[in-house]
């Protein structure tokens, strides 16, 4: 007798804490978000000043792209009267024929993104003169979100330091514009195992099995 | 049978001569000490050779040198003055070893891309040439892990896969494994003599100086992160990077443990890691976790991150993260 009423008062003991106990956990409140992302950044906004993307996001400088292409300034032969605006879809030929445009796929022709007229800049979807070192701000046209990443830290790299002025790499200096895609390559050399020792053999301990 | 043979173990025990090995280590010791010390440059742990031009008194204050932390700021510059000695006789060499302190109100965090980590490697070139690291035996502070993609199985993971192959391979991807600088970090709790802890900036080092060399912080972390100088490191002449940093990448000797520490010889002046100079793909993200305005804290709160081996609450600051 004394048993059971120890254990009724056991299991009315258990059952109180199943039902009470989670009454905390039901009024704990979500913990907030920790995301920081600007609420005033719209990487897809298109304004009529490419540069006033630069506004919302945390200042950066980089190298100029302009100095690193081999044949710019593109006028020095575009500016000529012998060479006048093509708009032609055509074939390349002479200087421009090593030029192999697979970036979107046969959609884009070079005028896509380079001025027709002002042949020193390249050219938004909407018409805009963008500058050649400039190139994340035409590309983030379409990769927005990569562009987002780009100008807050989480894709790209930073040169030179952590502490001062941001300096990042822009687009080009990774991607091709012509063939993004990056060449795969050789890794370097593999780290040798310890003097001594053997490279260890792979087992596959799914073929012993146990059960 | 086995009465017999209690009895003769009681008898062996009190057949023990009277003092303990306590005892006999003390008297013993300080013998040897002064031997020792004058010896210990010679031969520290097998046969270091040391040039006649490290003198006498030099030995002797290698022997008797202070824990860092000990040390008064005249000290460690006299202590740095002769190392700085003893690398001139032994590479024949200027090399100049640093003293910088920690930034104040600074955290240093990494977090990495693992999608954009490709395995060439490069991390690993840059920090063998920025750190001094022994060329042969080879000894890396990186191992780039290949594994297969969607996994996260360590244990089945790749770290010698081929370079004659192009990377990165199909249905692969990388992981690189370094020191995470733990915030709680286990090497430090098994190390007997204190040779190594955590700095304001919360950067694991080393007082290769104060090392005995017993491995406990290699059997301690969970990462793999710690090397041991088996034998001499071998450091071509003109390969040896003369600016270096007390608690980071002065040439060690045989015998200490050795560790990344975020390159702190270049990261307290402002500088990015070696690593993070060295990654083509731009995978690598350093900086101060403590400023809010920072690239690592945008990525830590707004990106998938994750940390290796969360659960042995060693609480890493090396984030990995995808987009």
């Amino acid at each position: 007798m004394l048993l059971k009423s120890w254990r009724i008062k056991a299991g009315a003991f258990f059952l109180t804490v199943l039902l009470f106990g989670f009454i905390p956990f039901a009024l704990a409140e979500e913990s907030p978000s920790i995301r920081s992302d600007p609420e005033d950044f719209y990487p897809s906004f298109q304004s009529d000043d490419p540069r006033s993307i630069l506004l919302n996001v945390p200042s950066f400088t980089y190298d100029k792209r302009s100095d690193e292409i081999d044949s710019y300034p593109c006028t020095t032969c575009h500016g000529d009267e012998d060479l006048p605006p093509n708009p032609r879809v055509r074939d390349l030929e002479e200087m421009h024929a090593g030029v192999m445009l697979v970036h979107g796929n046969g959609r884009f022709w070079c005028l896509t993104c380079h001025s027709l007229n002002k042949r020193d800049y390249l050219v938004s979807l909407k018409n805009q003169l963008i500058s050649f070192d400039e190139s994340f701000l035409l590309c983030g046209q379409c990769h927005y979100e990569r562009q987002k990443d780009f100008f807050f830290g989480a894709h790209g790299k930073r040169k030179d330091n952590w502490i001062l002025e941001r300096k990042l790499a822009v687009c080009t200096e990774c991607h091709n514009p012509h063939v993004t895609k990056i060449k795969s390559r050789r890794p370097v050399a593999t780290p040798q195992v310890r003097k001594g020792l053997k490279p260890m053999k792979r087992i596959v301990h799914e073929k012993h099995k146990i059960w | 049978m086995k009465k017999q043979k209690e009895n003769q173990l009681k008898i062996k025990i009190k057949n023990r001569p009277d003092f303990s090995r306590r005892t006999a280590l003390k008297a013993l010791g300080t013998g040897v000490a002064a031997v020792g010390a004058v010896t210990a440059g010679r031969a520290g742990f097998g046969k270091t050779e040391v040039p006649a031009e490290y003198g006498l008194m030099d030995q002797f204050g290698e022997f008797f040198q202070q824990h860092y932390k000990k040390m008064s700021k005249e000290e460690i510059s006299g202590v740095i003055e002769r190392i700085e000695r003893k690398y001139k006789a032994k590479y024949d060499l200027d090399v100049k070893v640093g003293d910088t302190p920690p930034f104040p109100g600074v955290v240093f965090g990494y977090a990495l891309n693992i999608n954009k980590c490709k395995g060439y490697r490069e991390c690993v070139r840059g920090c063998v040439e920025e750190n001094n690291q022994s060329r042969d035996p080879q000894i890396q502070y990186i191992r780039v892990l290949e594994l297969d993609r969607g996994s996260l199985n360590l244990e089945k993971s790749e770290h010698y896969y081929d370079d004659q192959t192009d990377v990165p391979k199909d249905g692969k991807m990388y992981l690189p494994i370094q020191c995470h600088q733990c915030d709680n970090p286990p090497c430090v709790k098994a190390c007997p003599v204190e040779a190594t802890w955590k700095e304001p900036d919360g950067v694991v080092v080393v007082d290769y100086n104060w090392c005995i060399g017993c491995r406990m912080c290699a059997n301690a972390c969970p990462y793999w992160a710690r090397r041991f100088n088996w034998s001499e490191p071998v450091i071509p002449k003109d390969e040896i990077n003369p600016e270096t940093h007390y608690l980071s990448n002065r040439p060690r000797e045989k015998g200490v443990m050795e560790k990344c520490t975020f390159c702190i010889q270049r990261t307290r002046k402002g500088e990015l890691p070696a690593c993070h100079q060295a990654c083509p793909t731009g995978a690598r993200v350093f900086g101060n976790l403590l400023d809010v305005n920072s690239e690592i804290r945008y990525v830590l709160e707004n990106k998938d991150i994750f940390r290796l081996k969360e659960e042995l609450n060693t609480e890493p600051k090396f984030w990995y993260y995808t987009d």
